[in-house]
């Protein structure tokens, strides 16, 4: 019987750089094509880069064991994972407030960037950012849905729509009031300018 | 680092924008190798689903009940399905030997309100259970050329839990009694349970019947065959097991079941002293009941605001006393408010700092959202946290609960009491040559239409068809009774005046005529309120119906004085009584004038001057009283009906099917007058039929 040293000797690429089981075509296809949204959705949700892993993980996995009754014709690929992570992300943060809080302290943050020349520029936006996602955790339910949607998966406001089966104006207004409580939240808890210059 | 892209498709308010840039401005840095290792696990699971799913059927077995233990059971608390036992499929005849292909089963699955015919028995076919927990592996469905199979997964975890607990039988559940019942279902292609049987019982026969009701409600995953969608039957234990903390709780969480027609007792030295007559000189000031349970009402809004203080929703949509009531105030539309402070109460919930007071509010919210089951769960659950946290406990709130809960049991009742509907056979002795288009005598039961038809064009005929042909139906509604009434008990005896359970307890017992228990209970409800004037209204009630009309009159007199002044011009409105000339001009008048009518058209029918008009006057408020009371005002349909023609010597309600119910009223003497009404509604009103009949009465015979 072949073990795996016998085809992976020591010091050669990384275990992941192998060639690896296939994956059903199009699933593989779905994974390449929109991980990275969904790691972003789940990265807006939860509070460190460990649960944002461990999440986008569950969703993966529950996504390839319901993928043979995958219907095209109900969802589009990246609409029915985003359901799939969302309902993940709720398990999730059920779980977590059972537990404790859900905001996390700004220094395990390093996962958080911003464009910025400098580093320390770089760590203010970076403790911004998590003020404010911070903030998005003490919204409702909807808003963190629909900010995440945007400002996490990247979505515009046409797939939002199609994403929650409303309007492109039920979108604009949802995202306009999401946005607008989150500015009082945040203003709330840090009584400090919302300018970010 | 991830690159983003971020339309901006409409115009943000300035204030707005500089957050809107700086969440655009959001970027996470995955670790560089999470996406690999991820890919790699995903392919280890592929491969292992792979061999699972060309396993032998003992394999299926196996993974379609750890499946649906994880999927179904875990979240199950109270009454739960825990495993699902593959059976087989019949997707493509002759697949399996020994499989259960009973044509009438395949017959069911496509025929429409199949789920109806589940049933108390064993379901068609043969003995799949043998064929699938002996002999998995010694069939064909072991040998290399079996198809694939993926066995049904249930679905929908929090609606399968709120259904099995909606029909565990709350008496059951109280006694501790709990057991497994065996169901085999035929889940039909589409994922949906279309027969089932019992195949083991719980030796307990309202658990393997609840588990019946419950099934058509179960939503699977198809099973597939060769990724095909097919039908199969599967085996099914439902748990149900009862909550320990509720069953064994030090005190009562929900009333044991008590005769629904008795008074409630309360553990107060004075209690039976309380039913003796009042005196009605000696009753407190008015002003006095309109603040009693202010102090509660208080004490529950700071606890609601301390479920809501980390979204500060008491400040934006509140005040609390307001989300208290599950009311909309400020500017906000009504909706929109409910779904902005649902979705913090929710919230609240998820962080786990919910309290009674939130979930009384939720509740509430709920049931103008059309979500009584819901409210239900959520007003039980405010009870139970009040006895496993005894310091968030207030009387008046647990009253408040108790009573939300026997209101929401107490509209089901209504929806369900005395419902029948009438056998087609009972027209054929009867004759009206006027319906003749509306059909002759047929199987089964008569329309509704068909039946306000006759009503209207031959009444005398359509009495007969009543007599014999009106068949009850067997709704239980005899079980809504008795727990609205426990609720109703269990709000009274922890907080004795409260004024919505004493009214709702006192009303139904004045619907079964139970009068001298009404004297009796509003005679308490009024000294323990402070002289509250429904327990007034509800005590002149019952001594006019014992004919004791004087002291009647005095507690009605009473009531209309302790009463906010439009309440009691309501009462005392004489519009039902006047022909139609007079009433327009009635309904003209200023308040002040309006009084001085209503005294002089009593006056001249002898109010003061003889028993009989005394008796008149009396009876009239007495009307107006009980319309209030039931009705909820004595001006709708149903209340100017009742006023003007007082209490029907009898009273038919047919379902429809459609969740309206036709209510025909018999007055002894031509058509009965009909109604429609909604299920779980208090709203009662005229068909077109009535509404035309009514006012050809008015002009025709005009009230004295």
């Amino acid at each position: 019987m072949r073990t795996e040293q016998d085809v992976t000797p020591k010091g050669a690429e990384p275990r992941h750089a192998r060639p690896e089981a296939p994956l059903p075509s199009d699933f593989e296809a779905w994974y390449v094509e929109h991980r990275s949204a969904v790691y972003r959705y789940v990265r807006f949700r939860v509070a460190t880069r460990e649960a944002a892993e461990d999440v986008t993980s569950v969703v993966f996995m529950k996504a390839l064991k319901s993928f043979p009754r995958y219907d095209e014709a109900k969802a589009a690929p990246r609409t029915w994972l985003l359901r799939i992570a969302r309902n993940a992300v709720t398990d999730h943060l059920r779980a977590l407030q059972r537990r404790g809080s859900l905001h996390v302290s700004l220094d395990s943050i390093p996962d958080l960037v911003a464009d910025v020349p400098s580093h320390d520029e770089r760590v203010i936006r970076q403790e911004r950012i998590q003020k404010l996602l911070n903030g998005s955790r003490t919204l409702r339910q909807a808003d963190q849905e629909i900010l995440s949607l945007r400002f996490g998966a990247g979505l515009d406001n046409a797939e939002i729509a199609e994403h929650l089966r409303i309007s492109n104006n039920a979108v604009a207004v949802r995202l306009h009031r999401a946005l607008k409580r989150l500015r009082i939240s945040v203003e709330r808890s840090a009584p400090e300018s919302m300018d970010p210059r | 680092m991830m690159e983003r892209r971020h339309p901006s498709e409409e115009p943000l308010p300035e204030e707005l924008r500089g957050l809107h840039d700086e969440l655009s401005a959001f970027r996470c840095e995955e670790r560089p190798s999470f996406g690999p290792e991820l890919r790699s696990e995903l392919a280890r699971a592929w491969a292992e689903e792979s061999v699972r799913r060309s396993a032998p059927w003992s394999r299926h077995l196996a993974t379609a009940a750890v499946v649906a233990l994880l999927v179904g059971g875990a979240a199950v608390p109270g009454a739960r399905a825990s495993i699902v036992r593959f059976i087989g499929s019949i997707g493509r005849p002759g697949v399996e030997a020994g499989t259960p292909t009973p044509d009438e089963a395949k017959l069911e699955v496509t025929e429409p309100g199949a789920a109806e015919r589940i049933s108390r028995r064993e379901p068609s076919g043969t003995e799949p259970a043998t064929m699938a927990a002996v002999a998995p592996a010694s069939g064909p469905a072991a040998s290399s050329n079996e198809p694939v199979m993926v066995a049904p997964e249930m679905l929908g975890r929090v609606a399968t839990e709120e259904l099995l607990q909606s029909v565990y039988p709350l008496a059951l559940q109280r006694r501790g009694v709990g057991g497994t019942v065996w169901l085999r279902l035929w889940v039909d292609d589409r994922g949906r349970p279309v027969d089932a049987g019992i195949s083991r019982s719980s030796g307990v026969d309202e658990l393997d019947d609840a588990a019946l009701r419950a099934a058509p409600g179960f939503v699977f995953t198809p099973a597939l065959q060769d990724g095909r969608p097919v039908a199969t039957w599967i085996e099914f234990p439902v748990l149900f097991e009862p909550d320990p903390t509720e069953a064994h709780a030090p005190g009562r969480i929900l009333q044991p079941l008590v005769d629904p027609l008795s008074l409630p007792t309360v553990p107060r030295a004075d209690w039976w002293q309380l039913s003796e007559p009042l005196d009605l000189e000696r009753l407190p000031e008015a002003g006095d009941i309109a603040d009693a349970d202010a102090s509660a009402r208080d004490r529950a809004a700071a606890l609601l605001e301390a479920a809501l203080s980390q979204t500060d929703v008491a400040r934006r949509y509140g005040p609390a006393p307001s989300i208290l009531r599950g009311e909309a105030s400020g500017r906000m539309a009504p909706t929109e408010w409910r779904e902005a402070v649902s979705g913090a109460l929710v919230e609240a919930i998820d962080l786990g700092m919910e309290n009674p007071a939130s979930l009384l509010a939720l509740g509430r919210i709920r049931i103008r959202q059309g979500l009584r089951g819901e409210a239900r769960s959520l007003f039980e659950r405010g009870l139970r946290m009040t006895l496993r946290e005894p310091s968030l406990t207030d009387a008046w709130l647990v009253a408040e609960l108790h009573f939300e809960r026997g209101s929401l049991l107490r509209d089901r009742w209504l929806g369900s009491r005395e419902v029948g509907r009438v056998r087609s056979e009972a027209f054929a002795g009867a004759q009206c040559p006027a319906a003749r288009l509306s059909g002759g005598a047929g199987a089964g039961y008569a329309s509704v239409e068909r039946l306000v038809a006759w009503n209207y064009l031959c009444p005398t005929a359509m009495a007969h068809v009543f007599g014999g042909g009106y068949e009850p139906a067997n709704t239980g509604s005899a079980g809504d009774l008795s727990l609205m009434m426990a609720s109703l008990h269990a709000a009274i005896e922890v907080y004795p005046a409260h004024v919505g359970a004493n009214t709702d307890l006192l009303v139904t017992l004045a619907m079964y005529e139970r009068w001298d228990d009404v004297l009796s209970g509003a005679r308490r409800f009024t000294r323990v309120s402070g002289g509250h004037p429904d327990g007034l209204l509800l005590a002149g009630l019952a001594l006019q119906q014992i004919g004791r009309a004087a002291e009647a009159r005095e507690h009605f007199e009473a009531a209309l004085e302790r009463m906010p002044h439009a309440d009691a011009a309501d009462l005392t409105d004489l519009r039902e009584l006047l022909g139609s000339a007079e009433r327009a001009l009635y309904v003209r008048l200023a308040p002040a004038e309006r009084t001085a009518w209503e005294d002089d058209y009593w006056r001249t029918r002898g109010r003061g001057a003889s028993e009989a008009g005394d008796a008149r006057w009396v009876e009239h408020l007495a009307r107006a009283a009980f319309a209030r009371l039931r009705f909820g005002t004595p001006f709708g349909d149903a209340g100017e009906v009742w006023v003007r023609f007082g209490r029907p010597d009898n009273v038919h309600i047919v379902d429809d099917g459609s969740g309206r119910l036709t209510e025909f009223w018999d007055y002894g003497s031509g058509p009965d007058i009909t109604f429609v009404r909604w299920v779980s509604s208090k709203r009662t009103e005229l068909t077109p039929e009535g509404r035309a009949y009514v006012d050809d009465l008015g002009k025709i015979y005009p009230p004295q």
